[in-house]
Order: structure tokens, then C-alpha cells, then sequence
């Protein structure tokens, strides 16, 4: 599991690979609160090099989503793709959060 | 074709969930290999021995410290396996299915593992024998592409 994070204009672009699991899940959500405790209002996550995700990290992700909210601001995901927007569907999670095809789109929905 | 099941046993602790996977992958691409049914083997076993560990022996009260896994085709098509535990009885199919069409607010953390389980096997049948819980799980052979 790497996660690397980029500050954008709007936003903070957080990028997730290889396995968000019941063992790297913390890493992730531990990276995310950093940004929302130092004031970021507004997260674009990119999950394309994500090649597994379980319900752990579906749990640091919806953590996280809910930090977010409570500031009044908002996360996108894009590039799901193969079994992780499998996953995404049928937990619903495609429902609760925007999702796009690129980073592009991701940031520039988040003003 | 194994027909036999093989068995793996192993301390209750999250450092063996490595072993168990490296062992339950090792036999299911034998039976079955793509990245769909890899990742769907990966997934369940995770969520079952997440679950093991967090309710089964959350309680001191219950003892046991083990886990054991066995792998078996029940049928030519059929892969499976088995998670036993010794520790207090817990059925994780009793619980209710999560709502995934709440909004963010009204999303309870958790209770996602079981449904991601139920949603990706064939088929799962638990069992309390003595004192143990045992919670099969299998797979049909996917159609050849």
C-alpha cells in the first residue's frame, strides 16, 4: 500500500496503491485525517492503482468521508476500475460519493 | 484435482493471516485462477478471519487460541473452505444485511464485511460443533471465457 498526496488548488489529491486492507487501512485514514485536521476542506481521491480493497478499507474510506462532511466540504473518487469498483458498487459506496473517470474531472468538480 | 481437504493451523492473531491466504490462494488456483476469482477468495477470507478475531475472541471468557482453515472440493466444480474457531459461538450470517442505500450521514462504520462475503460466494453455511464454530464458504467453478 502506497499513498502519496499532492496539494492542488481546491484540493488535496490523495493517491492509493496496491492493497487497502485490514492491515494497511489505518496507514490511508491516518494520511487523510493529517490533511483534514490541517484544514484541507476538500479531497479528490485517485484509486486506479488500487488492486484490492476489503471492507477495512471501505471502513478508513467512509471514515474519512464523514470527517470531510462534518467540515462542509467534499470527496471525489475517480479511476475505479476491475474488482475495487466492484467493490465500490455493491456497498453502495458508488451511491454515497461522486465518482469520476479522471483526476481532472475529480478536482475540478470540488470548488 | 485435489480431492482430499488439506488443513492449516495456525495461532489467533492478525500476523497469520498471511499464511492463510498464501495457503487458501495456493490451493484455490489450483481449482481456479483469474483475477476475478482470486480476488474474491482474497476477500472473503480476509473479512471471515477479521471477523473471527474481532467477535469470536474478543471475549477472554472463551478459550481457544487457534484457528484452522481446510480447503475441499465437495464437488469436481465446487472449491471451498472452511474457517474453524474455537472461541465463544458466533454466527456472522445471523446478522442483518447492511442498508447500502443510506446517505453518508446515516452510514453506521462497519458492517460492510459480511455482505461483501455474501455477494461474492456461491454459497456459505455455518455451523457450531461442540465447541467450535465452523463457517464453510464455496465457490463454483467460473465459465470458461
Amino acid at each position: 500500500m502506497k499513498v502519496d498526496a499532492q496539494k492542488k488548488e481546491n484540493a488535496v489529491l490523495i493517491i492509493a496503491s496496491g492493497r487497502l486492507d485490514a492491515t494497511t487501512a489505518s496507514d490511508f485514514e491516518t494520511e487523510c485525517s493529517k490533511w483534514i485536521s490541517g484544514g484541507e476542506k476538500n479531497m479528490a481521491v485517485d484509486l486506479g492503482g488500487l488492486e484490492y480493497i476489503s471492507s477495512a478499507g471501505l471502513r478508513s474510506i467512509l471514515s474519512t468521508g464523514k470527517k470531510i462532511k462534518a467540515q462542509g466540504g467534499a470527496i471525489h473518487f475517480c479511476k475505479l476500475a476491475g474488482m475495487v469498483k466492484e467493490v465500490f458498487d455493491i456497498s453502495g459506496f458508488a451511491s454515497i460519493f461522486p465518482v469520476f473517470d479522471s483526476q481532472e474531472e475529480a478536482l475540478a468538480q470540488l470548488k | 484435482m485435489p480431492s482430499s481437504s488439506e488443513t492449516m493451523i495456525l495461532p489467533a492473531r492478525k500476523d497469520s493471516l498471511e499464511q492463510f491466504r498464501a495457503f487458501v490462494l495456493e490451493k484455490s488456483q489450483l481449482f481456479s485462477h483469474s483475477p476475478g476469482f482470486d480476488y474474491k477468495i482474497d476477500l472473503t477470507l480476509e473479512e471471515l478471519l477479521i471477523n473471527v478475531l474481532s467477535y469470536a475472541y474478543a471475549d477472554d471468557a472463551c478459550s481457544g487460541n487457534k484457528i484452522m482453515i481446510e480447503c475441499h472440493n465437495p464437488e469436481p466444480d465446487i472449491f471451498c473452505y472452511t474457517v474453524t474457531d474455537y472461541g465463544c459461538a458466533f454466527n456472522p450470517l445471523e446478522k442483518d444485511a447492511p442498508d447500502t442505500t443510506q446517505s453518508i450521514d446515516d452510514r453506521p462504520i462497519g458492517g460492510l464485511g459480511i455482505h461483501l462475503v455474501r455477494q461474492m460466494s456461491d454459497h456459505l453455511s455455518y455451523e457450531r460443533v461442540q465447541q467450535s464454530n465452523r463457517l464453510s464458504v464455496c465457490f463454483r467453478r467460473p465459465a470458461a471465457v
